[in-house]
């Protein structure tokens, strides 16, 4: 059921050329050269370290790895990150 | 993000260090109640070090209890902590507060006057001169009366035809103009007598020099009317000053255009009120009471809020009552239209005769113009008056 909603807003918004993130809810990630990124539409924090920051999303797990990782500012629609960016994955 | 910071400063924040297992669930749990926290920096396995707003503070002790972290404050910082510690160091506060006030008294003192532009009037007598009207140096900036100061300097001062002033800190310029004199013409000097106006000659009286003109004789403007030579023409240097009085017969002409309908606005008898405050120069409008009319007389009301010792003097109540008003139009006729220009006629005479002139007769004409509905109406007025004045003769 969950599938097929997924499926149905997918096409809607891209028949009508809506933007992804705020019709499917999905997380907006922004980077500024590697050190600087913001991430909006986040789920909350699953780990931190200096080396390496794990976000719960709704596309599944966003690892970011690099050094001397801050978060600079959390709030309740948006992290924001800087540090020296290395990696950014997405693992499911 | 300055703002940001200003803001957060002027708030006061706290840097805390949170020291447990579940940092992440901490960090989730405070993002849950929307409570914002901003620098989280990793120092150690199991410590982190975040700023939050210092009243913020509080609500997340229970936080900490849930997920077993000890919280340490290890800064405040911020203007309301600022402001405590200021507190403690009384003697600091009251210096701070004592230099500001000596500087504000300072600054509003004027100790300097500066004059520019004076040639003939010396220094010392407008300095004089703006003492006695209250400004010297040690003066209070804001108890200046700039127009009084300014039309006493020009009233004691004849020779000073403009002055201004400008006041630039502690500082006043004062800036002089000086009256240029017209170069009177003295008793020996020659000169002749001429015609001032257009005119007829009424009466001619020489005391010295020779006259050019009789009784009767129709003059212009710039005429000789007494020469300023001696009867013996054998000199060489035979230029005299010529003295005497004429006077002549002057007319003035004046017309106006008075329309034969008059429109006159009259009172309906419905009336609105409008009540509003008027703050400095802004009108704010607060309560109409009655309807909108087009056209209206009004009577207007003033009152200031709390007058007492005129703190708030700029604030004023004004009630404006409105009274409809109607145009109607009235038709005067030739005979009263010609009695309305009559009157602005009379009214205006003085102001196109000029004083010392005796008015012998006043004739008023009167003309209906063609196409329009509009009587023009003349007068012409004939007076006796001396109009000789004294010009130099230049010897070449």
């Amino acid at each position: 059921m969950e599938e097929t909603i997924k499926k149905l807003t997918y096409t809607i918004s891209e028949y009508m050329e809506l933007p992804k993130d705020i019709v499917m809810d999905l997380p907006k990630i922004t980077l500024i050269g590697d050190i600087y990124m913001t991430l909006e539409n986040h789920l909350g924090i699953v780990e931190y370290t200096e080396t390496m920051i794990r976000i719960n999303t709704r596309s599944g797990e966003l690892v970011i790895s690099g050094e001397n990782l801050k978060i600079k500012v959390i709030i309740n629609e948006a992290i924001i990150i800087n540090g020296q960016i290395s990696g950014i994955k997405i693992s499911k | 993000m300055l703002i940001f910071k200003i803001w957060n400063y002027i708030n006061g924040y706290v840097i805390i260090r949170i020291k447990g297992n579940m940092l992440e669930k901490f960090l989730n749990l405070i993002n849950l109640e929307k409570i914002f926290i901003w620098d989280v920096q990793k120092l150690g396995e199991d410590i982190i070090e975040l700023k939050i707003n210092a009243k913020k503070f509080k609500s997340i002790r229970h936080i900490a209890r849930k997920t077993g972290t000890s919280v340490v404050i290890t800064n405040k910082k911020g203007f309301p902590f600022l402001y405590k510690k200021l507190l403690k160091r009384k003697s600091l506060l009251v210096g701070l507060i004592l230099f500001l006030s000596i500087q504000f008294i300072f600054a509003s003192i004027i100790w300097d006057i500066r004059i520019i532009g004076n040639n003939d009037v010396s220094t010392e007598k407008i300095l004089q001169s703006l003492k006695e009207s209250g400004l010297k140096t040690g003066v209070l900036k804001y108890k200046i009366d700039r127009n009084h100061i300014i039309n006493n300097l020009i009233l004691q001062n004849p020779e000073i035809a403009w002055a201004g002033m400008k006041i630039k800190g502690t500082k006043v310029i004062i800036t002089v103009v000086e009256r240029t004199q017209i170069p009177e013409i003295e008793d020996t000097d020659p000169c002749n007598i001429i015609a001032s106006k257009d005119g007829i000659v009424e009466e001619i009286i020489i005391l010295k020099g020779e006259g050019v003109v009789k009784k009767g004789d129709l003059i212009k403007k710039g005429q000789i009317l007494i020469k300023g030579i001696s009867g013996d023409s054998d000199f060489d240097n035979n230029f005299i000053h010529a003295k005497g009085t004429v006077k002549a017969r002057v007319f003035y002409n004046k017309r106006i255009k008075v329309p034969l309908t008059k429109i006159i606005d009259k009172e309906t008898g419905r009336t609105s009120m409008l009540i509003k405050i008027k703050f400095k120069n802004c009108e704010i409008p607060i309560k109409k009471v009655g309807p909108v009319f087009n056209k209206y007389r009004s009577e207007i009301e003033k009152k200031t809020i709390l007058g007492w010792r005129n703190i708030l003097g700029f604030v004023e109540i004004i009630t404006e009552k409105q009274y409809e008003t109607k145009e109607e139009k009235i038709f005067l006729g030739i005979e009263g239209a010609f009695d309305v220009g009559k009157d602005i006629l009379n009214k205006e005479i003085n102001e196109f005769i000029p004083d010392g002139s005796t008015l012998t007769t006043k004739n008023f004409g009167k003309l209906l113009l063609k196409d329009e509905s509009v009587l023009e109406v003349s007068l012409t007025v004939e007076t006796i008056e001396d109009i000789g004045v004294k010009q130099k003769i230049i010897q070449k």
